[in-house]
Formats: structure tokens, C-alpha cells, sequence
């Protein structure tokens, strides 16, 4: 077997972790918010490793272009929607999940953000 | 006329970018047709003044005249490089999140200040918010950013982000 083609199966199968994780935390994230973390970051990623691995196989520099192509335009749209679809929902008033924090640093001085910055509770 | 307005907004104000506009364009076509022969050329040439001008709506209303510095297009080539490590970090840290089954998260709602001036470059650094650790931008309204975190800690990340001093650089090389 080439090594061109092992390289494509591993690039294939990571893509499909990421999106099995992005299945998953849409599944057992608490609200819309979080949801859209694991879908909008694991989607990029897994469309990302399976497009490239698929660019590995094909033949035709024809091909190669287009689905690079179609990287590109993935990487351009999906932090887009992701966006869209959070701002949508800000707007409409969906309740974050309980116990979420809610901190204004829009007039923090710049002498004390190390203190906030370690406040993972 | 309109049409003849068109023309020579688009052409005479900005020839750069015009002839930018065009061999993206042509590039694109010959690398999607497959072939380098003369009839492609030809027709790729026509259509490629046909599609610079309509493009005139879209550009020239706000941005006006284009302008290339090598300065700046380094400064962006390393801002992707680092971008892309940062989405490679922050699939893991999602995947790592999404998987552990304790979930450790703490999700909540950040204001920040940042003082971008340009659409560009506020589009470009908002998309590269969403899609690095954690973070997801839910606003953006004069220079006040509102962003989602899925932990304080990564949520505070986004604030004295270096990626934001790459940016704030190319911005300020462009004004120059």
C-alpha cells in the first residue's frame, strides 16, 4: 500500500473523530451556546482532515482545485453561520444555561485583568 | 449612463485593483477548465472584464482605491500561520471537553473593548475569534465585543489575544 494512502485513511478517519465530537457534544452540551462550540470548531476541523484526505486519492489537478476550494469556502462560511445563528439567538433572549457568568470588562482598567484572569470557577 | 459610469468608476479610479480582481478571477477559471489553450484565454478574458465590473457595486462604494504593501501581506501570511495553529489547539480542547465525562465546563458571557477600525479587518479578527479555543463571538457593536466562552479561562484568552497585536499591526500598516 503507498504511503499516499495511508496518510489518506488517517487524514479520513481523524475528520470523522471531529465530527463524531461535534455529534456528541451537540447531544450532551447544556444549551445552544455550547452547542455551538463543539459544532461550529469540529466541523471546520473534520470537513477540513476528510476534504484533504480525499485530495490525497483523487486524481486530476481538476479535482484538487475544487476541493480546495471547498476549504477555503468552509473555512470562510462556518465561523460566519456559527456566528449568525449565536447572534440570532442573543437577540431572541435564549436563557443561558444555569450557573453561566455574565462580566462586563468593557471599562476595566489594564492594571487589574491578572486577578480576573484566574478566576476559573 | 449608468453603465458608462460604472466603467469608469471602476477602471479609471482603480486600475490595481481592477487588474487584481481580473487575474484572481482568471486564475481561478484556468485552474478550474483544466486547460491552457487559446479559446480559454479569449473567453476567460471577456468574461473577466464583464465580472470587474459588476464587481464595481460591491467595492468601490466604501474601501475606494486598492492598495497592496509586501509588509502587510507578510504580516498576514503569519497571522493565518498562527491562526491555524490555534484552530488545531482548539478542536482538541473542544474534543477533550466534549469527551471527559465530567464536562468540565463554566460557560458564560464576556463585554470586552477592542478598537478596530476597518470592516475588513473587524470581520477577519471576529471569524478568527469564533473559530479558536472556546470562544465564539456573539456581538460586535462599535468597539464593544461580546463573546461566549465555554470556560472563564478561555473566555479571558481573547483578551491580550497576540493574535489581536498581529492584527492591530496590519491595520496600522495599511493607514501608512
Amino acid at each position: 500500500m503507498l504511503v499516499r494512502e495511508i496518510l489518506a485513511i488517517i487524514l479520513l478517519f481523524g475528520g470523522l473523530f471531529f465530527l463524531i465530537v461535534g455529534v456528541v457534544g451537540l447531544i450532551r452540551l447544556p444549551d445552544i451556546y455550547n452547542r455551538l462550540h463543539a459544532l461550529g470548531k469540529c466541523d471546520t476541523m473534520g470537513s477540513g482532515m476528510i476534504i484533504l484526505g480525499m485530495v490525497l486519492i483523487v486524481p486530476g489537478t481538476t479535482n484538487v482545485v475544487k476541493l480546495l476550494l471547498m476549504i477555503i469556502f468552509t473555512l470562510a462560511i462556518n465561523p460566519v453561520m456559527t456566528h449568525l445563528i449565536t447572534k440570532t439567538a442573543y437577540v431572541r433572549g435564549t436563557p443561558l444555561s444555569e450557573d453561566s457568568f455574565v462580566i462586563n470588562a468593557y471599562y476595566e482598567e489594564e492594571d487589574d485583568e491578572g486577578d480576573l484572569g484566574e478566576g476559573g470557577s | 449612463m449608468f453603465i458608462n459610469r460604472l466603467i469608469l468608476k471602476r477602471f479609471s479610479r482603480d486600475i490595481p485593483g481592477s487588474l487584481l480582481i481580473m487575474t484572481v478571477l482568471m486564475g481561478l477559471w484556468l485552474l478550474i477548465s483544466g486547460s491552457f489553450d487559446w479559446q480559454h484565454f479569449i473567453s476567460g478574458i471577456f468574461l473577466m472584464g464583464i465580472l470587474t465590473l459588476f464587481w464595481s457595486q460591491m467595492t468601490l462604494h466604501e474601501v475606494g482605491r486598492t492598495r497592496f504593501s509586501w509588509h502587510q501581506a507578510k504580516l498576514l501570511l503569519r497571522y493565518l500561520f498562527f491562526l491555524s495553529l490555534e484552530i488545531f489547539k482548539a478542536n482538541f480542547s473542544v474534543a477533550y471537553i466534549v469527551l471527559s465525562p465530567k464536562m468540565p465546563i463554566s460557560p458564560g458571557l464576556l463585554v470586552l473593548n477592542y478598537n478596530l477600525k476597518k470592516d475588513l479587518t473587524r470581520v477577519l479578527y471576529a471569524n478568527s475569534i469564533t473559530m479558536t479555543p472556546g470562544t465564539i463571538t456573539v456581538d460586535l457593536d462599535g468597539d464593544r465585543l461580546l463573546v461566549h466562552g465555554m470556560t472563564k479561562h478561555h473566555a479571558f484568552g481573547v483578551r491580550n489575544w497576540y493574535l489581536y497585536d498581529i492584527m492591530k499591526d496590519i491595520e496600522e500598516s495599511a493607514a501608512e
